[in-house]
């Protein structure tokens, strides 16, 4: 629904007033960290701003965190490619042959509800420390929400049509690509971009269970030498990592399917 | 995110007969199927289970049910999964409630939203789960630490779900109750609540399976008790027929709370249906 304005925007909300409310609610919130660390809190549980940043940085400066934001990607990606791939395929043919999808349906709902996290620990057992495991819960995750979205689009797929086409002689092939992909079209892409940051979950999930390299073991190295300003060095760099990619797939929507906004 | 589960029900697909008109499976054979799926599953794994693959790895379906049996008769599992269980929903409660309060202020105070929100983008960016070694720090190895994973990423869902119902009031509608002399106190009870009710169940609905996503996750990590726990105790130890026997009990644990919540959100899709229908007459 188009909102038209019909005077001007109330005071809070014209860009400069929010842009300056923003930065000072992010300064307001370092500050009173800074203040309440030492004084009210043992800087020893919660570290500082002051300390936290520089860490960051000389963690960037001296190299340090490259291979571990590259083992975590890796992991990230490779999972994404595996489930989406996996899931994309797997959801069209349930959504054409619904027969099948049918007699499967409990065996998926059941699996789709085991949070894919339980399943780390029997990868860690089969496939050891390596970039396996974390690659294998990432993919997971991701396949059952492709998985699910592709088959919603699919299903949405008008019957008439399908049955026309397949007495028209169509092959299998031919179905997915002139019927099933064309209908289906905006809703995988909604699956892919959905699942993406959940790959990202998957990887360090999988690296807090299991690792000597990646974003997620450096939280649990800082946990386990007690070192908050680690800690937060790395979650720090994990919000800003996650933050991108958000904000990078939120991009590509809407130059992908923008046109759909415009429907509206 | 919002998925749209089907199990088939009179979609396009189904197997299609030499005169074109489709079969649909069911009943019977249906019920012969599935079975058939599961034989094909478990007889090759009990098959393959000591001979071609490592018992320690995979276990086999035999030693899975005689250690599920065995849990039941000595009441073993029962602690565990109550562990799991009340960290679980403790944490939603909490999700819940908070997430409920910040939406409808965040919500109702523009300015504030405005202000946090790159905070929150942020925020809520991060994966939840990781931020489990700094609450296993803060709160210790036992239940508080899953109790507050759980709790947070239940609020994140609910925040959001809250947030957003309550930015989609009609202002119309407030606008005419005002005039009609409503002060804040009428507004919320009017319209707010009712309005944001269907984005609050289904906020609340999908949250619940991320609550056991959230203490199942804190108890693999660190734990002493529950079904995280015992999967990773079983995996670490090359016991293969407990990790599998957990992974059952904890299957049969979330699917039954997802089938509660398919059976909430038909009532609530019905509810919306009813109070639509009543505003637009």
């Amino acid at each position: 629904m188009m909102r038209v304005r019909l005077s001007a925007p109330p005071w809070y909300e014209r860009p400069a007033v929010v842009l300056a409310m923003q930065t000072a609610t992010v300064g307001v919130v370092l500050a009173a960290w800074q203040a309440v660390s030492g004084t009210l809190v043992p800087a020893f549980f919660v570290s500082k701003p002051t300390l936290v940043f520089p860490r960051v940085w000389n963690w960037i400066a001296t190299g340090f965190l490259w291979p571990h934001l590259i083992y975590t990607m890796e992991s990230t990606i490779l999972g994404f490619l595996l489930g989406a791939g996996t899931g994309v395929a797997a959801g069209l043919a349930l959504g054409l042959y619904q027969n099948v999808s049918r007699v499967l349906s409990p065996y998926i709902l059941a699996l789709y509800s085991i949070p894919k996290i339980a399943l780390a620990p029997l990868f860690v057992l089969w496939f050891g420390l390596d970039l396996t495991p974390k690659v294998l819960v990432a993919a997971f995750i991701v396949f059952f929400l492709v998985c699910l979205n592709v088959y919603a689009g699919v299903s949405a797929l008008d019957e008439d049509l399908l049955v026309g086409v397949r007495l028209m002689g169509a092959s299998r092939w031919d179905e997915v690509r002139y019927l099933a992909l064309p209908t289906a079209a905006v809703q995988i892409f909604v699956g892919l971009k959905t699942s993406f940051p959940y790959a990202l979950q998957g990887a360090v999930i999988g690296e807090i269970i299991a690792s000597t390299r990646g974003l997620g073991y450096l939280t649990m190295w800082a946990k386990g030498s007690f070192n908050m300003t680690n800690m937060f060095a790395a979650l720090s760099v994990l919000m800003i990592v996650a933050v991108v990619i958000t904000v990078g797939l939120e991009r590509l929507e809407r130059v992908l399917l923008g046109w759909r906004r415009a429907e509206r | 995110m919002t998925i749209a589960v089907g199990t088939g029900e009179g979609a396009p697909g189904a197997r299609i007969a030499d005169d074109g008109v489709p079969r649909r499976l069911s009943g019977v054979r249906l019920f012969l199927w599935r079975a058939a799926v599961a034989a094909a599953v478990l007889v090759p794994w009990q098959w393959m289970s000591g001979r071609v693959l490592d018992a320690r790895f995979v276990s086999s379906p035999t030693a899975v049910a005689a250690r599920l049996a065995e849990w039941l008769s000595t009441g073993f599992i029962w602690p565990h999964l109550w562990a799991t269980t009340s960290e679980a929903l403790i944490g939603y409660g909490v999700g819940v409630s908070l997430g409920l309060i910040a939406g409808f202020v965040l919500g109702i105070f523009r300015v504030l939203s405005r202000a946090v929100s790159p905070l929150l983008t942020g925020l809520y960016a991060i994966p939840k789960v990781t931020l489990a070694p700094l609450f296993v720090l803060y709160f210790g190895i036992y239940a508080p630490s899953k109790i507050a994973l759980a709790a947070v990423v239940v609020f994140f869902l609910m925040f959001y779900s809250t947030f957003n119902g309550v930015r989609d009031v009609d202002s119309e509608l407030i606008e005419s109750v005002q005039i009609l002399g409503a002060r804040t106190l009428g507004v919320l009870s009017l319209v707010i609540i009712p309005a944001t009710a269907d984005w609050i169940i289904t906020g609340m609905t999908i949250a619940l399976p991320y609550a056991f996503i959230g203490a199942v996750a804190g108890e693999i990590i660190v734990s002493a008790k529950g079904l995280g726990y015992i999967i990773a105790t079983s995996a670490n130890t090359l016991d293969a027929a407990g990790v599998f026997a957990a992974l059952t009990v904890l299957m049969i644990l979330t699917a039954a709370c997802n089938e509660v919540i398919i059976r909430l959100r038909s009532r609530a899709r019905q509810w919306r249906a009813v109070s639509r229908h009543v505003e637009s007459m």
